[in-house]
């Protein structure tokens, strides 16, 4: 049975990888970069590392994605500035 | 095996101020350049201690678990030498900051340059290839952050192309190391050392292949290196100084302990296991580094730039002398490291102090420069000199030692040799056309006037290099011992770790 | 590469860079051990899991520990049983086998990554230095969220806090510990326009936490004779006051990273203007 849980879960992470990088707009590629890490980290969960895949949740699901937001909103913020 | 466990304060004693500088911020913001200078001095103190009371071949033991199954420190004589070289030149450069360093975030630029040396001194010192990629991390980071200080924009543009370029680099270093892990199950240096053989030799090509590419980033060698001249012109003079005297030397140093302590095969000359020679690649790596370095800073016109390229091409040849791998040319390759790391610090720190006082950082700036400000033209010659290496220049003798091996050496090595002594020519071009402008022409300009504090690191940097040329012998005598623990291997590094390991 | 490289040939030369290292990757792939054929008594982590260095080192000195073309005899190390709640004075008497590595046998690397962790902060902090003006997020945040976040805030922090106590007994520590407070800070920020977080406490708790590490170290080195080294009896595995410095370690962690990504948390979200002056 979790096998084809673990199947499921890698061909999400493998998805929104995919949409992470070919995506035009860059917010969604940062939604799509925090629910790389979501898989991965239930992954790692299956893999028996429930240390890594509770680290690899909070910072790399929860933390970095939204750094990453408000470092593009920044930019975007100096963007409109210099057009000004 | 001698245990040495105090000499893990190069390492405790820089973290637990780097730690407390914040605090000591609160206090004064000028007070933490002290606060980084004076642990920085106790650094080079105890470096120079175990340099000169001969306190190697040690190893440091962390966490009471002996080696291979804790971690370690292993202090031999390329450590010892290299260690104290790394602390001196942060010490020298920590003085230059103590006048360049006042606007800004000071107290959290104290911080990054403490770590960036202490960093340094770890790769240099660490026996674990884990602790090394931890340790690559604290100096890149710490010199990212360096190099985007300061209130100009291509500051910033040169610190992005180093922190992408760096950070793929170490990627590729720990997917090598997990290769290797996954073959061996140990990360101790000396066990893989002496075990390197039993790995299937496709997956070592290929885990060598990714480590090689990932080093020869921060050694600043050719395909890898994209990020030199733009990082060193954006940063500002002090922080190309420590990039190029000691974040270079860490990353030279760590690329040949994997070369040839990981991955080499004791011979007349080292060469690796697994299905590709990588001292070759190096070797040809090097050159390609060489001799496109120097073309590139023959077409400058700005003088830091050129420095930068220049930086690069010393750093290829530092690579060429290593990459021979008999004691001559691996003593050259020592030797020229410790001069290129003099020498460069030294001519980063008088553009400082040049282009503080108003002098241009273009090559016609420099006309006449001599009536302006004798010693600062004096020593920027030294150490032009030492770069081209003149006889009683510190740079001679670690030429000379390299053209020796390569001509010993023979076969392909005279080709190498060949285009390494036309980048030379190159090298002496540009340099002297800098001298030349600097003693010929007048100057309307008037006299610059010097402040004293940055002028004590030049005086001491240009009169080391004169000494060093007159005595090569004080440089020598460590090189020589590094040299013997670079080329065997076994006696040289492995069995001073690990005693009872059996011989292959 | 430069900017006006034609786009054909940067994807050319991205394309053959990602085909190389997929064939470098398959290449060792087929030549990697199988899952079977590793020998697990081979590996350091063993000894790790048995907390038996003491006993393999001892091997190791009389001389033994390699034979046999090299490959190390670890699977000869004593095997003793460890039962929960009841063995006592284990070498490492961490419940957690990984914290027993990450803090206790592989400490010093721990020590770096929290130094890296730290450079990371200030070097994000050096860069947006400047007069702080006022946060960017401007959510208009309902009043919903406003009280719902600062609910949620003493749960998350509560949470964090039991995390990294936690480490050497449960999955997790000092890391995802810290990284869960800064969650809950980063809600406060999105939740309240006009939050303030307390840069003076922050810079006291990162500062005092990552001093303590050190310190901690420096005491092994004093006690021991060895940098990092555990200098505490390890007590009777699972118990809560157990594992001797690894708890207080953690604990140091915890603190140092909570209030770290806090403050980058803080310095980004905050507009600030640059001045040289």
């Amino acid at each position: 049975m979790i096998i084809y849980i673990a199947a499921l879960v890698v061909a999400v992470v493998i998805t929104t990888a995919l949409i992470a990088v070919f995506s035009k707009k860059l917010l969604s590629s940062i939604i799509a970069m925090g629910l790389v890490s979501l898989g991965v980290s239930g992954l790692f969960f299956f893999l028996q590392a429930p240390d890594v895949a509770i680290t690899e949740a909070a910072i790399g699901a929860g933390l970095s994605t939204a750094i990453f937001v408000i470092a593009l909103k920044k930019v975007k913020k100096g963007e409109s500035e210099d057009e000004e | 095996m001698s245990i040495f466990n105090n000499a893990a304060l190069l390492i405790g004693v820089p973290l637990l101020f780097a730690f407390s500088i914040p605090l000591f911020g609160l206090i004064s913001k000028q007070l933490t350049k002290w606060v980084t200078l004076l642990t920085i001095s106790f650094n080079a103190t105890f470096s120079l201690y175990i340099l000169l009371a001969h306190k190697y071949p040690s190893i440091v033991v962390m966490g009471n678990w002996l080696p291979p199954f804790g971690e370690n420190l292993y202090i031999g004589p390329v450590a010892a030498l290299l260690v104290s070289l790394i602390s001196v030149m942060g010490l020298l450069i920590a003085i230059y900051n103590l006048w360049s360093i006042k606007k800004g975030d000071v107290t959290r630029f104290s911080v990054l340059f403490l770590m960036f040396t202490a960093g340094a001194s770890g790769m240099v010192l660490t026996g674990d290839i884990f602790n090394l990629f931890i340790f690559m991390e604290i100096t890149g980071i710490s010199s990212f952050a360096l190099a985007a200080y300061g209130p100009e924009k291509r500051a910033l543009g040169g610190a992005f192309k180093f922190l992408v370029v760096s950070s793929i680099g170490s990627t590729l270093y720990l997917l090598g190391v997990t290769l290797i892990y996954t073959q061996l199950g140990t990360l101790n240096i000396a066990e893989i050392a002496a075990r390197i053989n039993q790995t299937t030799p496709g997956l070592l090509t290929f885990a060598g292949v990714l480590i090689v590419s990932g080093l020869a980033v921060e050694a600043e060698l050719f395909p890898f290196n994209g990020w030199v001249p733009d990082t060193y012109t954006g940063a500002i003079n002090g922080v190309s100084a420590a990039l190029s005297g000691i974040g270079a030397v860490s990353g030279v140093y760590a690329l040949f302990r994997i070369a040839m302590t990981v991955f080499g095969k004791d011979g007349t000359y080292v060469s690796s296991y697994g299905n590709l020679n990588f001292m070759a690649v190096i070797a040809v790596l090097a050159t390609a580094t060489v001799v496109i370095g120097e073309l590139s800073a023959l077409t400058q016109k700005n003088v830091k730039k050129m420095l930068a390229y220049s930086s690069m091409a010393q750093m290829g040849l530092v690579a060429v002398g290593l990459s021979i791998g008999n004691e001559l040319g691996v003593y050259g390759g020592i030797f020229q490291l410790v001069n290129h790391s003099i020498a460069k610090t030294m001519m980063f720190l008088i553009l400082g102090v040049l282009v503080a006082s108003g002098v241009g950082e273009n090559i016609d700036d420099f006309r006449g420069l001599w009536k302006r400000s004798p010693f600062l033209s004096l020593a920027f010659s030294v150490g032009a000199f030492s770069m081209l290496g003149f006889p009683l220049f510190g740079g001679f003798w670690s030429k000379f030692a390299i053209v020796g091996a390569s001509i010993q050496r023979g076969g392909w090595y005279d080709f190498i040799i060949g285009l390494v002594l036309f980048a030379s020519i190159v090298e002496a071009f540009y340099y002297l056309r800098i001298v030349g402008y600097m003693f010929s022409s007048d100057s309307k300009f008037p006299k610059l006037k010097t402040p004293w504090t940055p002028t004590i690191p030049i005086f001491i940097l240009a009169v080391s290099i004169i000494a060093i040329g007159v005595f090569p012998q004080i440089v020598g005598t460590f090189s020589a011992q590094a040299a013997s623990e670079f080329t065997h291997k076994m006696s040289g590094y492995v069995l001073n770790v690990i005693p009872t390991i059996a011989a292959h | 590469m430069r900017n006006d490289t034609p786009i054909l040939v940067k994807k050319i030369t991205a394309l053959s860079l990602i085909t190389i290292l997929m064939v470098g990757f398959f290449w060792a792939f087929t030549e990697m051990p199988k899952g079977s054929s590793v020998n697990v008594n081979n590996r350091v982590s063993r000894l790790y899991i048995l907390k038996n260095v003491k006993a393999a080192t001892k091997s190791l000195n009389s001389g033994n520990f390699f034979a046999k073309g090299m490959k190390p005899l670890r699977s000869d190390v004593p095997y003793s049983p460890i039962t929960f709640g009841k063995s006592a004075n284990l070498e490492d008497g961490a419940a957690n086998v990984v914290t027993s590595i990450v803090v206790d046998y592989r400490g010093f690397d721990t020590l770096g990554e929290v130094t890296v962790l730290f450079l990371a902060a200030t070097g994000v902090a050096m860069l947006f230095f400047g007069k702080r003006k006022k946060n960017i997020i401007k959510a208009q945040a309902s009043l919903i969220m406003s009280v719902g976040t600062r609910i949620a805030y003493a749960v998350i922090l509560l949470f964090g806090i039991y995390i990294f106590v936690h480490g050497h007994l449960t999955p997790g520590g000092g890391f995802p510990g810290g990284a869960v407070i800064a969650s809950g800070v980063l809600g406060l920020f999105l939740g309240n326009d006009h939050y303030e977080s307390n840069h003076l406490g922050l810079k006291l708790f990162e500062s005092l936490s990552g001093m303590a590490f050190v310190i901690i170290g420096l005491t092994g080195l004093f006690s021991v004779n060895s940098f990092l080294a555990n200098f505490l009896p390890t007590g009777v595995i699972g118990d809560l006051y157990s594992a001797g410095f690894i708890a207080l370690i953690y604990i140091a962690i915890g603190m140092k990273v909570g209030a770290e990504l806090s403050a980058v948390v803080d310095s980004m979200i905050v507009d600030t203007e640059e001045e040289w002056s």
